[in-house]
C-alpha cells in the first residue's frame, strides 16, 4: 500500500512492514532527504539529468549505504544511485530489513528495445529484500 | 529492503509510475511518498514533469 505523508500528518508517523517496526520523525526524514540531495549534487556534470541520490538506513536508523549516479571508471556504463547505495552496504546487514531513501522513483525494466547492462532498480530492490 | 521512501515522483505519467510501484508493493515492499518534501527535492535538483 502506498502512503502519502503530509506535513500536518503529525510529528511522528509509524511505518509497519511485517515484523519490522520503525519510527521516523518528519525532521529526520527531511534531513535524510537533504543528504540525498547532497549526494545527487555529487553526480559528475557530464552525466545528463536527472541527477539522483540515494541512501540506505538500517533498523536502528543509521545510514549504512550511500550512492549517486555515475559512470563506471573508464567506461560509459551508467550506474544508478540505488545500485551504488545498495552495493555499498556491508555484508553484515544482508539479513536485516533496510529502508531505501531516494530522490527519484526507482526505474523499472524496459518493455522493449535495447536491454540495459544491469537489471533495473526495482528488480535490485526486490533481490535485496531481507 | 522493506521500505522505499521516494522524494519525487511524476504523477502525470501514471502508467509508468504504477508499474514500478505495483511491482514493489505486490512483492511486499512498502512505498512511501512524503509529499511535504516533493517541492524541495524538485527545486533543488531541477526535476521536470513530463
Amino acid at each position: 500500500m502506498t502512503r502519502f505523508l503530509n506535513e500536518d500528518s503529525g510529528k511522528l508517523f509509524k511505518l509497519f512492514s511485517g515484523a519490522y517496526f520503525m519510527e521516523l520523525s518528519n525532521e529526520r526524514l527531511e534531513n535524510y532527504m537533504l543528504r540525498c540531495v547532497e549526494l545527487a549534487k555529487k553526480t559528475p556534470f557530464y552525466i545528463r539529468y536527472p541527477h539522483v541520490g540515494a541512501l540506505v538506513l538500517s533498523p536502528d536508523d543509521t545510514i549504512i549505504g550511500e550512492g549517486y549516479k555515475h559512470f563506471i571508471k573508464g567506461t560509459r556504463f551508467l550506474v544508478h544511485a540505488e545500485r551504488m547505495a545498495l552495493e555499498s552496504v556491508s555484508f553484515r546487514y544482508s539479513q536485516t530489513p533496510k529502508t531505501l531513501v531516494t530522490t527519484l522513483e526507482p526505474c523499472v525494466p524496459p518493455k522493449r528495445g535495447k536491454r540495459p547492462l544491469f537489471s533495473s532498480c526495482c528488480e535490485l530492490i526486490l533481490r535485496n529484500r531481507e | 529492503m522493506t521500505q522505499v521512501i521516494i522524494g519525487f515522483f511524476d504523477s502525470s505519467s501514471v502508467v509508468y509510475n504504477r508499474i514500478g510501484q505495483d511491482h514493489l508493493e505486490q512483492n511486499g515492499v512498502e512505498v512511501i511518498h512524503p509529499l511535504f518534501l516533493k517541492k524541495m527535492v524538485r527545486r533543488e535538483l531541477g526535476y521536470r514533469i513530463n
